[in-house]
């Protein structure tokens, strides 16, 4: 009896070593770390060409390394990069995705398959889009201050999006998601190569804008910020206005914005009230004229007000006359609040999307000042 | 077949004849030559004659000249009308204990033990008087178990000055102290002791009753009896607990649980022995809460770093790569180029080394001390690694866990085993394989019981007086019960009395 029970107690525990799921036995000596990798069309007959950026520990020490490889599919390139390096690439640590433009204007989808199908590759992945003529062009200049020019992107897209607001941060699973819903279009973070002291520098260049899966165009900076205040993705940036000129010379920095889009019905068709309220602080007074006062921030609020008000609505006009992509979630909010409406005409919503008409109310608040009273006076 | 041999002085009856008696005894104690035999005269009446047999080196030869030989040499009282023998027990001699027996086992275990027996010539019967006195150790502070603050007397390996120091600690008749006899051949005295109204009194009769059960020809340490006597002996577990400082085992028996000392050893053994235990330090009750609560939770830390950090790097190194953050990962593989081992092998050999450097530590005579730091140091810690033999993080875990370990003496020897085998499962299956091991060690804890106690009995606490001294030492004035199950007698009487 005892040993009856002792064989099924161990072949239970042999069973359960089936459970264990997707597990396998690697050194660390044999793989490769990956930091990022670049898209671009194929050479010699293949369909895609990558550009790997890789962790070279040799002469222990880290340094980048780029490899490039050759293949029908992105799969197939992965594999066949083995062939020129005598370790396995590991991709859990790859940070950013670059893709060609022209690749991307023919249709991101069947790229990003296997990067949300593999194991190893992250969902929090960066796809970026290259305005490069090759995206391994982008892999290729020397980091600042990180090692791996991957990482030192990656690194820039998380900080720009808290503080600097100019590019859109996109992780994959919010692409996938954009991409497989019919109530908001793909936007993606771009990046450009610049020219600067040290030589070449990588610098993000505003959004990338995609109907269906196809890239259509780009908005620039200015254009990215007032498209975040429209998605309600600001959280700490700047915001520039201009008071008694034509210049920007007043810079307030944004403490905290909401920005509601609520649809209404008017006359049969659907209308946007979007509402965005903002605080800030004055932090910067180029102008010679001492705005600290109660009339002064007051005027200050309303220039701001009107700032954001031209340049929203310039934004969605440009986008609805030459996009014609809702990239700013219309739709998904259309369908949360009405949900009946939104079943009936969501077929047509790409056809009614240009001409949809919308109201802009801004509310700037300014709360502080930081920590000065006055403007630096210049004495007689 | 071997009992007839050496037993069989039990048939010898003695003579009133004291020459004969004297053969009979070298007889039995053939080829010992530290029996002595000093022969004496009365100096008055010549015809008392008396022999005094004792073992050379067992007996306190002052004690035995001045109150033994001398009185007997310079008594002149009359004697005629009375027994010589009475006389001399109550008259005569100055000993403290004097037992008149015929019996040969009693009178050869008595002279073994250090007792003299004075053979009297015209009676077959023999006096046993205690002269016991033998060099023992000095009362020091146990080397394993040191404190900082607090008693540091500790157990010598003479029973009797061990009773007195616990004796001195409790001073109640309510102190039971029983004796008993383990060893067939060593007949080493060994005692229990208990407090008889808080003591449970089922783990008692348990205790006692297992003591019957087995039986062996020597009992050097306690452990030998230990072993025998305590539940799952397979199990890495301690299931009885030992210590060798009356301070640890008056505390015991004043939590309920029973003592057993035995001669010739400073180590005396304590039931029930819960897990908690394990990480529980005398000093803890001896120094501010707060601090004996960090303690404490350190020493948990310790243990879990002890048996599952080396575990825990194998899989995240050779399965999980993608759960170690980047820059982690990048230093981690940076270190790992060039090494030959696989990180399995590194950690085993490594964990191999610092065993040895621990056991070494432990054997080795104390001058050659600051020889085995440099080579563990330098020759196996820095070299190594310069040589590109290990990893410099192998090298940090291996020390950490080491050092964990050490700090948990109670639990060492389990800590290592478990240890052990959560690398191998480890190397096997990664992080699942990890758990296993650590589902597998709760089970395990949770099925052991010591004397009926589940040693694990703690972990299912639900109220404050269950988890008073768990986790944290809570201060003493809320110490009001007594350990769940330990004893029948709940109530500690830690409150604060008023003081009008």
């Amino acid at each position: 009896m005892k040993v009856i029970k002792s064989c099924c107690i161990l072949l239970l525990i042999m069973v359960m070593l089936c459970f264990t799921g997707c597990w396998n036995y690697r050194e660390l000596d044999g793989l490769t770390m990956v930091s990022g990798f670049a898209i671009d069309k194929g050479e010699q007959g293949h369909k895609y060409h990558l550009t790997f950026e890789l962790l070279n520990l040799a002469e222990n020490k880290a340094a980048a390394e780029q490899l490039e490889s050759d293949g029908d599919t992105i799969f197939d390139a992965v594999r066949n990069a083995i062939a020129k390096t005598q370790k396995k690439l590991f991709f859990s640590d790859c940070n950013i995705i670059v893709i060609n433009q022209d690749i991307a204007s023919e249709g991101i989808a069947p790229l990003l398959d296997w990067i949300t199908r593999d194991t190893e590759l992250r969902l929090t992945i960066k796809p970026i889009i290259s305005k490069e003529k090759t995206a391994g062009e982008i892999l290729r200049p020397k980091p600042v201050t990180d090692t791996l020019q991957s990482f030192e992107i990656s690194k820039a897209l998380q900080l720009s999006s808290v503080h600097l607001s100019k590019s859109p941060k996109v992780e994959l699973y919010e692409a996938v998601d954009m991409l497989g819903g019919d109530d908001t279009s793909l936007i993606l973070p771009a990046i450009k190569v610049t020219e600067s002291n040290r030589g070449k520098t990588t610098e993000l260049d505003g959004t990338a804008v995609f109907k269906k899966d196809k890239l259509v165009g780009y908005l620039d900076s200015d254009e990215s910020k007032f498209l975040l205040f429209l998605k309600n993705q600001i959280s700490d940036s700047l915001f520039l206005t201009n008071l008694d000129s034509k210049d920007k010379n007043v810079a307030l920095e944004i403490i905290s914005s909401q920005t509601k889009v609520t649809p209404v019905i008017l006359n049969g068709s659907v209308m946007m009230n979007i509402k965005i309220e903002t605080q800030a602080a004055f932090a910067e007074d180029q102008t010679a004229k001492d705005y600290l006062t109660e009339d002064g921030i007051k005027e200050v609020e309303k220039s701001a007000d009107a700032t954001m008000q031209a340049g929203v609505s310039d934004l969605i006009k440009k986008v609805q006359k030459e996009y014609k992509s809702d990239i700013f979630g219309f739709g998904a909010s259309i369908s949360r609040s009405m949900p009946d409406w939104w079943k009936k005409n969501k077929s047509s919503w790409d056809k009614s999307f240009p001409s949809l008409k919308y109201t802009i109310s801004v509310d700037m608040k300014i709360t502080n000042t930081a920590t000065a009273k006055t403007i630096v006076k210049v004495g007689d | 077949m071997e009992k007839d041999e050496t037993q069989s002085y039990e048939k010898i009856i003695f003579t009133n004849k004291i020459n004969e008696n004297i053969h009979l005894l070298k007889s039995i104690f053939k080829n010992d030559e530290t029996l002595q035999f000093r022969q004496i005269e009365n100096r008055a009446d010549p015809s008392i004659q008396c022999c005094i047999v004792y073992i050379d080196g067992m007996v306190n030869n002052k004690l035995l000249n001045e109150d033994i030989i001398k009185p007997i040499l310079e008594y002149r009282a009359k004697w005629k009308e009375h027994d010589l023998l009475d006389v001399i027990a109550k008259q005569v001699t100055l000993s403290d204990s004097v037992e008149r027996t015929s019996d040969t086992e009693t009178i050869v275990q008595g002279i073994v033990y250090g007792d003299s027996a004075l053979l009297v010539e015209g009676y077959a019967e023999v006096l046993i008087l205690n002269t016991k006195g033998w060099a023992s150790r000095s009362i020091s502070e146990p080397d394993n178990e040191k404190v900082i603050r607090g008693p540091r007397e500790g157990f010598n390996e003479a029973i009797m000055m061990n009773l007195s120091l616990l004796r001195r600690k409790i001073r109640t008749p309510d102190l039971k102290m029983e004796f008993q006899v383990f060893g067939t051949r060593t007949k080493t005295k060994a005692c229990i002791c208990y407090l008889d109204s808080v003591v449970n009194k089922r783990v008692l009769a348990e205790f006692k009753k297992r003591l019957k059960t087995f039986s062996i020809d020597g009992t050097l340490d306690s452990n030998y009896i230990s072993e025998f006597i305590k539940d799952s002996p397979y199990s890495p577990v301690k299931t009885i607990g030992s210590t060798e400082k009356p301070d640890i085992v008056a505390a015991k028996l004043l939590e309920g649980r029973v003592a057993l000392f035995l001669d010739g050893t400073p180590v005396v053994l304590t039931a029930p022995y819960l897990f908690v235990e394990n990480f529980q330090s005398d000093e803890d009750y001896y120094i501010n809460f707060y601090f004996s609560s960090i303690n404490r939770a350190l020493r948990m830390i310790a243990f879990f770093i002890g048996t599952s950090l080396p575990a825990l790097y194998v899989s995240l190194v050779t399965f999980h790569q993608e759960l170690l953050p980047t820059p982690l990962l990048m230093s981690i593989s940076l270190a790992r180029q060039g090494v030959p081992l696989p990180t399995v092998l590194e950690a085993i050999l490594m964990f191999l080394v610092f065993e040895m450097l621990r056991e070494s530590g432990a054997r080795m005579p104390g001058s050659m001390g600051q020889a085995l730091s440099i080579v563990g140091a330098l020759v196996i810690g820095q070299a190594s690694v310069q040589a590109k033999l290990v990893s410099a993080p192998m090298v940090i875990i291996v020390g950490l866990t080491g050092i964990c370990g050490l700090m948990i003496p109670r639990i060492k020897g389990a800590d290592i085993l478990i240890r052990f085998i959560f690398i191998g499962l480890s190397a096997i299956m990664g992080l699942y394989g990890y758990m296993f091991g650590t589902l597998g060690l709760l089970i395990h804890l949770f099925s052991v019981n010591s004397f009926g106690i589940p040693i694990m009995n703690s972990a299912y606490a639900n109220s404050f007086q269950d988890r008073k001294d768990i986790m944290v030492r809570s201060p003493w004035w809320t110490m009001k019960n007594r350990p769940k199950y330990l004893s029948q007698n709940k109530t500690r009487e830690a409150s604060r009395r008023s003081t009008r």
